[in-house]
């Protein structure tokens, strides 16, 4: 390992960090095996679970857990929709597309994968308090591609779509009963800690199948799909977590993120966690969701599948890089 | 003042969580009215890799006892054995000429119900030995079921089953300990802990498409499996409590605790399982052979659909007897 690598992170740590990302990439890969075998090509059905069960069930499990911080959650949605202007910003000229009325391969530059492979890889490496932050990432993320990023593509914001999406309210759910504990009676507590319970397990168990929907259109890909999607694929992985790490390190500077150690090493730890779910959620390959199937045929236009299969074809070498540079620079002292 | 009993409550806590996961597939169904859903998909991605990967993980993080896997699938060969010329004097009775209404009585659903009650009720030890009594009744069904409403078996089937490899793999995985390199311990590790991600899935995933199932279920058609489902849920676990006592007679299951309360402890959970799972309804996939081999498929559906439904009632009937007569 080079010195200036080794002097910032141990082997130990690299070892940690690779045991949380092969099995996730395991997962995928079982997706795309799913989406080669698949004779249903029956992607809705996947989007339908993900959609109305399990994303909503995590996004309750992490938040009725995880302390409410207005502060945290203004931190992380300022650093997403810097991130998303300035990757829009990059991408339009980039890809020589117009900033409205462009084609849809912009939104799958600029939006990344952050509700299906996003949760389960934080979960996997940051624990509960880094699915927590992720899911805030996401609810922000697709704030944004609900508003600006149709506004761009079809000329208009669709907020009424954003406000159906279960997950919300599932999130806001979370919160309510962390905020609001309220006491019932000792039978009805029992039966509701249980029901949450019942949750818990659902939640637990989308973490594989949010991984398997993120890989499962990819099985369906061809690799010649990939030429046109080199710009906005590369784009995605390499742009996203370099603009994401100048945010965190404006954040430093301007002293929203506090780089003081002081007595409380917890908070210190959830700052650095914050951090390093905003770079990594930056650095996520396009979401899956870009391409939706219909069938047998990929209702896509090709740039964009081409962007999707780059993206995450990279991302394989591109996310443990990331990973690498966040414990270099983000936790190391 | 406690409202409920501390038994009734371990068995509220067991089935309760299922139920809640249960709803949100019921929902899911609701919802999704125009059955845009594929539930092949789902099945499909169940039955390859979920559920071998909840066997393999529960298999391996214990040691296999060749013993107990006598007593567990001894116990659903027995009580296969049983229903079977019952379920045939009431297919007489019936006046129905096809095999085909046999099966729903036969054999159990111990994958989707059985596995999630077994996990939450009894813990990782009660998984593995549901594991063992699903691997048995599944490897029946494949070739004596296959043979009642084929006329021949299909035991190459039941070696197709990605369950069994992975029961295999587990059993091998949890009694063999090799010294191995490094490099090869970490790449086991690394592989372990997503088969561990992926088994998390398992269980959600079964009891989801269960309820999803369960609404589309049309209450006209129950009354056709009425008599079926009640032998099934009623009858199954009268038998097993019988043998339950048979092998209590014969010292398979000995009930002197001795110095080791922990072996103790596995003869009872050994015997739950087996009472457990001889109460579930009719599996999904003997209405599925039904289907395949034209064998009045509608009569085992309304069977299936009483017995999930029945189910909801005297599966925790049966728990809070197994409470107080087999762990209390």
């Amino acid at each position: 390992m080079p010195e200036f690598i080794s002097s910032l992170v141990t082997p130990l740590e690299i070892h940690m960090m690779l045991r949380g990302f092969i099995p996730t990439v395991i997962i995928i890969f079982i997706g795309i095996v799913i989406g080669r075998w698949d004779s249903s090509r029956h992607q809705l059905t996947l989007m339908k679970l993900t959609h109305y069960i399990f994303l909503p069930c995590l996004a309750f499990s992490a938040l009725h857990k995880h302390a409410f911080d207005p502060a945290e959650i203004f931190r992380i949605a300022l650093a997403v929709f810097i991130t998303i202007t300035v990757m829009t910003l990059v991408s339009v000229t980039v890809l020589k597309e117009k900033l409205q009325g462009g084609s849809r391969n912009i939104l799958a530059t600029v939006y990344m994968s952050s509700g299906t492979l996003f949760p389960p890889l934080a979960f996997v490496l940051f624990g509960n308090e880094g699915l927590a932050k992720a899911i805030y990432f996401h609810l922000f993320v697709i704030l944004a591609y609900h508003t600006a990023g149709l506004w761009m593509v079809e000329g208009k914001a669709d907020l009424k779509s954003f406000f159906k999406t279960p997950f919300i309210y599932l999130m806001l759910l979370g919160i309510g009963a962390k905020l609001f504990p309220f006491s019932l009676p000792e039978g009805i507590e029992e039966f509701a800690w249980l029901s949450e319970k019942g949750i818990d397990l659902t939640a637990m168990g989308g973490l594989p199948l949010l991984l398997i929907s993120f890989g499962y259109p990819l099985g369906l890909l061809q690799r010649s799909d990939a030429r046109g999607g080199l710009s906005g694929g590369l784009l995605r992985v390499i742009a996203g977590p370099l603009i994401a790490l100048l945010v965190v390190y404006l954040y430093r500077k301007t002293g929203l993120i506090s780089m003081e150690r002081g007595y409380d090493a917890l908070e210190y730890l959830d700052h650095r966690t914050t951090e390093a779910i905003l770079v990594l959620g930056a650095a996520m390959p396009t979401s899956s969701l870009a391409m939706r199937l219909s069938g047998d045929r990929v209702n896509a236009g090709r740039a964009e599948t081409g962007t999707l299969l780059v993206s995450a074809a990279v991302a394989i070498i591109s996310v443990p890089t990331v990973l690498l540079l966040i414990l270099m620079f983000i936790f190391s002292d | 003042m406690n409202i409920m009993s501390n038994e009734m409550l371990i068995i509220i806590r067991a089935v309760l969580p299922s139920f809640t996961i249960a709803l949100l597939g019921f929902m899911l169904g609701k919802l999704d009215n125009n059955r845009e859903m594929n539930q092949k998909t789902i099945s499909n991605m169940v039955y390859y890799f979920f559920t071998p990967c909840l066997v393999f993980s529960s298999l391996h993080k214990r040691s296999f006892d060749f013993q107990e896997f006598a007593v567990i699938g001894g116990a659903a060969f027995i009580l296969i054995g049983i229903m079977t010329p019952l379920a045939l004097y009431f297919k007489k009775r019936a006046g129905v000429r096809e095999n085909g209404y046999l099966l729903p009585i036969i054999f159990m659903n111990t994958g989707n119900i059985s596995l999630p009650i077994a996990l939450l009720m009894f813990g990782n030890e009660g998984l593995a030995k549901a594991i063992l009594f699903h691997l048995m009744n599944i490897m029946v069904l494949y070739s004596f079921g296959v043979f009642l409403v084929s006329g021949k078996t299909d035991l190459l089937q039941f070696f197709k089953i990605p369950a069994l490899w992975a029961a295999i793999l587990g059993v091998i995985a949890a009694t063999c300990n090799p010294a191995l390199p490094g490099f090869v311990c970490d790449a086991y590790a690394v592989v372990n802990k997503g088969i561990d991600v992926l088994a998390l899935g398992a269980i959600p995933l079964l009891i989801i498409n269960l309820g999803y199932s369960m609404s589309d279920t049309k209450l006209s058609t129950l009354k056709d499996g009425l008599t079926g489902a009640s032998l099934r849920l009623l009858g199954g676990p009268l038998m097993a409590f019988a043998l339950v006592y048979g092998y209590r007679l014969i010292g398979w299951t000995p009930v002197i605790q001795g110095m080791d309360p922990l072996t103790a402890l596995g003869y009872r959970t050994s015997e739950a399982i087996i009472i457990l799972n001889a109460a579930m309804p009719g599996p999904v996939m003997a209405y599925l052979l039904n289907v395949k081999f034209d064998n009045c498929p509608q009569k085992a559906a309304s069977m299936l659909a009483v017995g999930t439904l029945g189910g909801i009632v005297t599966i925790p009937l049966i728990l809070s007897l197994i409470s107080r007569y087999i762990m209390g």
